[in-house]
């Protein structure tokens, strides 16, 4: 699987701020469940329906069981939108 | 290793907003009886409860009233309400414990109550019980469930794939997360630690 780039990056920073419906610039790339105070247990299954919705499919169960970070939001739309 | 070597015993526990009281099955049964015709509610813990008589949901209570099993009752103190259970079951040749939890009023779903409820009951299964590990398993699709293991720090163990059946008869996987208690601690304390700096 790619490493996500900057594009892919800006792109989940992007969905977890709608998803969470707070301010872009309140999303680090860095930032995860623990650090983003909104980034609460509706907030997340908001963010996981998001990817879905973004990448046309289900996310696999090991995908879900490791989502915690922007980093991994933006893994999850580009393996998405790669199958 | 620190292992219990009684049968365990429930005790009243309290956080911030919550007092955790073991369970009665007689009263608590009468008192909750409403909450068994909610399929959604009790899709987690994987109970067909629609349709449950008093008596069957009685009967299905006084299970987790027995020996190496505690039920606690959520209470929410500001309103004195009773909103959902915690259970654990406890293998006294393991010192392993299972976890489930239901939150039935659904005005509180998304306002953090497992994390604060089940930190308290993490607390006391590890400190005062002296239990090894925690587990708990929960269907792939139940993302808030899962961010909750994630927050407590479990971690993602193994997958039973297309173990579960949800409401809408699809297939999914079952995942089990896994606590030990050095891992507890260890959270506990670099918590404690991030306070006394920030204080």
């Amino acid at each position: 699987m790619s490493a996500p780039d900057d594009r892919d990056i800006e792109a989940a920073r992007s969905l977890v701020a709608r998803a969470l419906e707070r301010p872009l610039e309140t999303i680090p790339c860095d930032g995860s469940l623990e650090t983003i105070p909104a980034w609460d247990s509706l907030g997340h299954v908001r963010i996981l329906l998001e990817i879905e919705a973004e990448t046309g499919r289900m996310l696999d169960s090991d995908v879900i069981a490791a989502m915690r970070s922007v980093m991994d939001v933006a893994r999850a739309l580009v393996s998405g939108a790669r199958v | 290793m620190t292992r219990p070597s009684k049968p365990i015993r429930a005790i009243e526990l309290s956080t911030d907003r919550f007092v955790l009281r073991p369970i009665e099955p007689v009263s608590f049964a009468r008192r909750t009886l409403h909450w068994t015709s909610d399929r959604q509610a009790f899709a987690d813990l994987t109970w067909r409860t629609e349709g449950w008589t008093m008596w069957r949901w009685w009967r299905h209570l006084r299970k987790f009233a027995r020996k190496n099993r505690i039920c606690h009752g959520i209470w929410a103190k500001e309103k004195a309400a009773l909103i959902g259970l915690h259970i654990i079951g406890y293998e006294p040749k393991s010192g392993n414990v299972n976890i489930g939890v239901l939150i039935a009023d659904r005005s509180w779903w998304g306002k953090g109550v497992v994390a604060e409820v089940r930190g308290a009951i993490l607390e006391d299964c590890f400190e005062r019980l002296g239990v090894h590990r925690a587990t708990g398993w929960v269907n792939a699709r139940n993302f808030a469930s899962i961010y909750n293991y994630q927050r407590l720090g479990f971690k993602r163990e193994a997958a039973l794939r297309d173990n579960s059946v949800l409401l809408d008869g699809a297939r999914t996987d079952l995942l089990a997360f896994g606590l030990l208690r050095s891992e507890w601690l260890a959270k506990r304390g670099a918590v404690e630690s991030q306070d006394e700096n920030k204080a």
